[in-house]
Parts: structure tokens; sequence; C-alpha cells
């Protein structure tokens, strides 16, 4: 039972994984820090809890088999029931890390969480979409041939629209050689609207990329994969000479960007600047480059951190200072920053779709709550899956509001 | 009735990326093995993201067109 997990945790089990398996002491601090738990009380959600699950699965491998202290490690055997809590522990997860922020030790439970996914999924126990879709990523590249022609031909439909309804010289630019800036999107064009026109309203030079950042790969833990997708972006820069890459509101994205790619392609990206476009944006306004209408927008409204914005990458005063310039009733919802509660629907789990969908509306109820409090009318937040999420909760709980991104509020109170 | 006589059609139209995707991999499951999957969307980032799907799973996608707003993928599973 679990073999091939355990062989799989075993094989990519750390020195951190190692420390944190070793010094979790089970305290307690990260019991009520995880919104799955506060409110599901189940003790498969508890952080300490799924520390010990994979422990006590990895231990229970060869090496561990008959040791002496299996009695200590109140080792009941890798069956089913484990199998059972193991998918609840690893998938019902947004690897949010708030509990590493009460943690004493700052274990990092979502660490731990990335390799349990990957194991789990060798066992084929849990949403293998969200791997599918990974695979896809990496396979794009090689398809890109195929689909450029029809790629550039939406975009120029796109420019076209723009030009008649924002300005006669925005352009739309794509495998513009020399540009400084290569944007990535998300698919759809509501991550290359409000983009384009603050671009072309800062002068920018920019060209819009082939590819898209999202990167399901490192959802489920599959590094290599992860690593793969991406590199198809950083080729992109490299040949078309770009010294910028900017990555649009995706928070899991802009995470891999901004924690993960020196770390991944070292001297090719050496120098590069890699920035969110929430962070470019703010700079933009700082050096003057794009003016927009103060107090435009005459509603109450809040924003949510974005865990892998916020926590794991630090963003936290530039979307709010965005939003403040441009709004006249901003409420902050309590905790907030690295304290906020993650919306529920991180770490892959929107992909999942009706797999996960009661799990998500379960663990997003710290976040209504917060909501509620507000009493905003519009939630502003700068990662896409986060704006899924919302728009679930909104129709889910009746919250009568409206999901915005920070860029799309920029963009509509620009001064050209 | 397309050339390929599906045994199945999803309608996707109307849903955002990466949710073709997702009920694809979903409904391919649903049929059998050779049989064609018929996949209707309007997201026309549906056009790479099923490409590239059909790719990296191994199925087959036999064709995909354009019919006025609609995006239509004819995908034999293979395995």
């Amino acid at each position: 039972m679990l073999k091939k997990f355990i062989d799989t945790v075993s094989g990519r089990i750390s020195r951190p994984l190692k420390y944190y398996e070793d010094i979790c002491v089970r305290c307690g601090a990260c019991i009520d820090a995880c919104h799955f738990y506060a409110a599901s009380k189940d003790p498969a959600h508890i952080p300490a809890y799924r520390m010990m699950l994979v422990k006590k699965a990895h231990q229970s491998g060869e090496a561990g088999k008959g040791a002496l202290l299996d009695w200590y490690r109140d080792f009941e055997g890798a069956d089913s029931a484990m199998a059972a809590q193991l998918r609840t522990a690893m998938w019902e997860c947004t690897g949010c890390r708030r509990c590493a922020v009460f943690c004493p030790f700052d274990l990092d439970t979502g660490l731990l969480v990335s390799s349990g996914r990957y194991a789990m999924l060798q066992e084929e126990l849990g949403p293998e979409i969200i791997a599918e879709i990974g695979g896809a990523e990496v396979s794009k590249g090689e398809i890109i041939d195929f689909i450029k022609e029809f790629y550039v031909e939406q975009t120029k439909e796109l420019e076209t629209r723009l030009r008649e309804e924002f300005d006669p010289g925005l352009e739309i630019p794509v495998e513009k050689e020399g540009a400084r800036v290569l944007y990535v999107p998300l698919v759809g064009e509501h991550a290359i609207i409000p983009a384009a026109k603050i671009f072309h309203a800062a002068g920018e030079s920019w060209t819009l990329s082939l590819f898209t950042a999202t990167n399901h790969s490192y959802f489920v833990g599959d590094m290599v994969k992860a690593q793969q997708a991406a590199n198809w972006i950083v080729q992109e820069a490299r040949r078309l000479g770009a010294t910028s890459i900017v990555y649009p509101e995706c928070g899991h994205a802009s995470r891999t960007l901004l924690n993960y790619f020196d770390a991944w392609f070292g001297a090719e990206v050496e120098g590069m600047e890699k920035i969110n476009i929430v962070n470019l944006t703010h700079q933009y306004l700082k050096e003057g480059k794009i003016r927009v209408k103060p107090e435009l927008f005459n509603v109450p409204m809040t924003y949510h951190d974005s865990c892998s914005l916020g926590r794991s990458s630090g963003i936290y005063e530039e979307p709010r200072e965005l939003i403040q310039i441009v709004a006249t009733d901003y409420r902050e919802m309590t905790p907030n920053r690295e304290l906020q509660w993650c919306c529920g629907g991180g770490g892959g789990l929107i992909a999942a779709a009706e797999e996960l969908y009661d799990a998500r509306m379960q663990g997003g109820i710290p976040k209504v709550e917060q909501i509620r409090k507000t009493e905003a009318q519009w939630v502003v937040t700068a990662c896409e899956n986060c704006k899924a999420q919302l728009e679930d909760l909104n129709e889910h709980y009746d919250l009568n509001i409206e999901i915005k991104g920070v860029i799309d509020l920029v963009a509509d109170a620009l001064m050209l | 009735m397309s050339e390929f006589s599906p045994e199945k059609t999803l309608d996707a139209t109307g849903l955002k990326c990466p949710m073709p995707v997702v009920k694809t991999s979903k409904e391919i499951k649903s049929i059998s093995v050779g049989a064609v999957l018929e996949v209707l969307a309007t997201d026309p980032g549906s056009m790479a993201d099923i490409m590239a799907w059909t790719k990296s799973t191994g199925n087959e996608l036999l064709k995909s067109a354009k019919d006025g707003d609609v995006f239509k993928f004819y995908i034999r599973r293979v395995k």
C-alpha cells in the first residue's frame, strides 16, 4: 500500500524537509492558522498533522519497518485509511503558507505538501488534471509554430478594437525584437487589455509573449516540468533581446518568476529584470510615466492579498497604493498582509474543478467572513486564481460583490 | 454529424480557460478507447490549450476548425 508514494517521498526528502519532519514538536501553533481547519475541524487539515502523516508514510518504508520506535511514532501502517487522510491533507491545502507564519520554527508545510502532492500523483491519488494542464504548458512550446499565426491574428483583432475604444496609436506587438519588456499574459484577452493600455500610456517598448505565465506543474510539485514550461519564456526573452520579463496578475506564476527563475536559469537570466505587472505599474506612476484620474471610483472597496504575491513574494504595499490613488473609500480586511486569510482557491485547486469544489467553498469561509465585515462592494486582487475563487465564493455565499484586478482599475483611470 | 462520428459531444462554449481542457480531460475518460470526442468551445485560448493537451497526454487531435465563433475539436481517445 502506498509504495509509490513512499518511494517517491523518500527520494525527494531534502535536507529542509528532513529538518521539518524532525523538528516539528506538534506544539499546535499552526492549528488555527489553517483556513481549511478553521472551517472543517478535520484533523487532516492541521498543518502539523499533514507533516506527521507524510513522516509516518515516509518512515513506513523499508528503512523504518520493524524499527524499535514504531510504538513511539504511533505507527499504524500504510493502509487505505492513511491514503484517504493523505489525500485530504495534500490536496485540501492551497500552499498558502499562513501556517508557516505562525510556526515558531518557521517550518514550511507548503514545501512538504509540494513533494507530497507529486508523490500522491504517482499513486494516482488526486486531481491529475492539474498535472495534465502542466504537461500541456510544457508541450505548448513544441506546437507554438502551429498556433502562432492564429494567435497573431487574434491579437491583431484585439489591437484594432482597442485602437477604436482607447487610443488610435495603441499597439500590441508580438515577437518584436529589441523590445525592452516581454509581457507574458494569461489565456484570455482580460489579461492583455489593461496591460496593453498601461504599456501604451507609459510609452514602454514591449512585446507580447506567445506563451502564458501559468505553471500548473508547480502546483503539483513537479519542478522538472515547471522549469521546462518556464524555459520557453526565458528562451523567448533571450531570442528577442528583452531585458525585462513582466508577469501578469497571476500569483503562482509570479512566485515562480520572482523566487525560482534565478535558481533555475542562472546566467541565462542574469541582469534581466523580473517583475510583476502591478509593481511595474506602480513604478510607472512613481516615475511620472503614467497619470491616473485620482479618486475616480466612488465605491467602497477592499484588497485581497494573494498568498503567492504577499506571503511568498513580499508584494503588499504597491497594490494598496495604486488602489488608494483611484478609490475614495478603501477599507482593509482584518487581518491582512502577512496574516491575511487565503481565499481557499490557490494551489491549483481551481483547476481541479468539481473534484475540490466543496473543499474550496468550505476553505473560503474565513475569507467570506472577512469580506462581509468590510461591507465593500468591490474586492480587488492581483491573482487570477484568487479572482476565480472569489467569483465562486460570491455566487455560493451571495456576497453581492464585484471582483476587480488592480491593473483593471489603473487602466480604467489612465489619463493619456 | 461530422466526418468523425463522435461518440460524445462536450459543449464547453462560454467557459474560460483552463475549463475547456479540464472538461475535455474528464469527458475523454468517459468514451471508449479509439472513439472520438467532439469539443465545442468559444474561448480563443482553447485552440492552443487543447492542441497542447492532446500532445502531452497522447490523445490524437484529428481536426480543429472554427465555425463562426465556435471552435470545434475532434479528439480520438488513444489510451
